[in-house]
């Protein structure tokens, strides 16, 4: 498993009362969430929309590069940086990754970066960075810009802007874990969602506390899970260095795409189709039943950029 | 009168002390009941146990396998106890014991999944890329490292025998599998549970639960490969022939599946219930093989004999 070597844990209780209290004499303390000076939630601001390719479809980009990773998993800072800045680049229509970043990120803004710290396959650090130094290029000040997994309910709920970035993989209860379930810890109750397949993980996306809120969502694709087995439904068999990120402002969208792409690898590993071991009706239900995107592929502007090889994707 | 009341100060004495030795034997059997500790070695294959086992309980178990935790709780999940252990250069191997509380749900999760070879530990067993899984008597067993060199594999293994040989009690399979036609079964594809959540895993039946299945039913599914097509066995087993009864008028009412990509035409199911039991088919047209195949199926079915 990956240790952080940062102090980015989620607060423990004691952690969160002590930096309420200071957040109430001082500003906005980063390492405690987004927390306002009058201790109430601060309304989301209002940003131009990227550009919509057109009516009735949404883009995500898909960028891979074959250095993202090397033989033993092991990411390369540099180059998903770079990918990042393709990615939002393309997904803007934006001349450059600056103005890009300008276009979803705001100074006045208190960004919370939803991450994900499942220990077998974690949101990478160098991405988490990368995340961070473009929210600072747009002058949101490190006070302002703050991550959590686990405790997100209690350090993110009053951020004006969230980023929302995990890796996808086979999931036990929801078939796949991607953009839509990483929301779950913005709950106290979990396992409210589970029945039914977690068919109504999508509601999640309504709740106050995120609703309008997320101005990206990244699905990492850099090494994902297509199969799981055992108490945590993780073996390192079924990896692979797929290299890629996921990027878009519908995380309907990337969350079908990103299912499109295990179903093919599934396929060619198994030398059959091979269902989910669940059924993953909650990314098509998330757009039909809860509105939160578009999860008909036929409906989904792809842009691939970078790495060709064994993409996995209807071209 | 003295003499009474001093008897009986005795005597209530007496019994007040005969309670407390019975209350305290209780507690301690019940703690020694449910210490697993025991069944966990503090070292196998050079791997030692680096601290104290943690237990973990229904509510608790969260916080260690996330949503995971949801099969076992659907199995009756008792208690779990964690060890780790380690050897210098070496990744760390994980041993969980799962008290399932009966030998039946020990079973039940050890066919949830398999794969990999039969490594001979326990009751029934596979190991496949740093997974040990086996039960035996009332407890399913888990010892896992991600990443296997050579040398993990044989501490997986040997930590898996450890703790087979400690678990003195054997258990009993549940008597529904007996009642499945041997011929044309697909190795390795029967599973015993209880829940409509854990039958999802296995075969579709529709949105909800049309069978209305719980922890009071008991269910078996298997595969059968039928000329070219696959078919699937379910019988499940309700607390009365009337839960049975509406519960077969509810499967046959829903929609057949659409056929899945790759597959060769909708899953339809044919059934019938005698008693308390329901007794169905699913499998692609033509109706007649599913009808054959059910009456195959109903043959050792004891309460279908009945009738």
């Amino acid at each position: 498993m990956n240790k952080k070597k940062r102090s980015r844990r989620p607060a423990s209780r004691r952690d969160f009362l002590k930096a309420t209290a200071a957040a109430a004499a001082a500003s906005v303390v980063g390492t405690g969430g987004c927390r306002s000076k009058t201790g109430k939630s601060p309304k989301p601001k209002q940003i131009k929309p990227p550009p919509e390719p057109k009516t009735g479809e949404v883009t995500v980009v898909l960028v891979r590069d074959e250095n993202a990773t090397d033989e033993k998993e092991k990411t390369n800072a540099k180059v998903i940086a770079r990918m990042l800045e393709q990615a939002v680049t393309a997904l803007t229509g934006k001349p450059d990754a600056k103005e890009a970043w300008k276009s979803l990120l705001k100074p006045g803004d208190f960004l919370g970066i939803k991450t994900n710290e499942w220990g077998y396959l974690r949101t990478p650090p160098p991405l988490e960075r990368a995340i961070e130094a473009a929210a600072r290029s747009v002058r949101i000040p490190k006070n302002k810009i703050a991550i959590d997994d686990r405790g997100a309910r209690r350090t993110l709920p009053d951020c004006t802007a969230l980023i929302n970035a995990r890796p996808l993989r086979s999931h036990h209860w929801s078939g796949v874990g991607g953009l839509l379930k990483n929301y779950i810890m913005f709950v106290d109750n979990p396992s409210a969602y589970h029945p039914d397949s977690c068919a109504d993980l999508g509601a999640l996306w309504n709740l106050p506390v995120v609703k309008g809120k997320t101005r990206l969502n990244i699905l990492v694709m850099l090494t994902p899970l297509f199969h799981g087995r055992g108490p945590h439904h993780f073996s390192a068999k079924y990896l692979w260095r797929y290299n890629g990120l996921l990027v878009s402002t519908d995380p309907v969208a990337a969350d079908a795409v990103g299912r499109e792409i295990l179903r093919a690898k599934r396929l060619r590993h198994f030398g059959r189709h091979r269902p989910f071991s669940i059924r993953t009706h909650h990314v098509d239900l998330a757009d039909t039943r809860h509105h939160v995107g578009i999860a008909d592929l036929k409906r989904i502007q792809i842009v691939k950029l970078g790495w060709k090889k064994d993409l996995l994707l209807k071209t | 009168m003295k003499l009474h009341r001093k008897t009986e100060r005795h005597c209530t004495a007496l019994e007040t002390l005969i309670l407390i030795m019975a209350v305290a034997s209780s507690g301690c059997s019940r703690t020694k009941k449910d210490n697993m500790s025991h069944l966990a070695p503090a070292a196998a294959a050079g791997f030692k146990a680096t601290g104290k086992s943690r237990t973990f309980d229904r509510k608790s178990i969260f916080k260690q396998l996330n949503g995971g935790a949801e099969l076992y709780l659907d199995y009756g999940f008792k208690t779990l106890l964690l060890r780790e252990y380690k050897k210098p250069k070496n990744a760390k191997v994980t041993l969980y014991i799962f008290n399932m509380g009966r030998a039946v749900d020990a079973f039940g999760v050890f066919t949830h999944e398999q794969e990999g070879e039969d490594a001979r530990i326990g009751e029934d067993s596979d190991y496949a890329d740093g997974l040990l899984r086996f039960w035996k008597g009332k407890y399913f067993v888990s010892v896992f490292a991600p990443r296997p060199s050579a040398a993990v594999k044989r501490a997986i293994l040997e930590l898996g025998k450890a703790v087979a040989e400690r678990i003195k009690h054997r258990g009993k399979r549940p008597e529904l599998i007996s009642w499945l036609p041997r011929a044309s079964l697909k190795p390795r594809s029967v599973r015993y549970l209880h829940t409509h959540q854990t039958l999802r895993h296995h075969l579709s039946t529709g949105p909800g639960n049309p069978l209305g299945l719980g922890r009071r039913t008991d269910v078996v599914v298997a595969e059968y490969a039928s000329g070219s097509a696959r078919l699937a066995a379910l019988i499940v087993v309700y607390p009365d022939a009337a839960t049975a009864s509406k519960a077969l008028k509810q499967l046959m009412a829903i929609k057949p599946d659409k056929a899945p990509p790759g597959g060769r035409g909708a899953i339809r199911p044919q059934a019938r219930s005698c008693g308390r039991v329901l007794a169905a088919v699913f499998g692609p047209d033509p109706a007649q093989r599913r009808l054959s195949f059910l009456r195959l199926l109903t043959q050792k079915i004891p309460e279908c004999k009945n009738e």
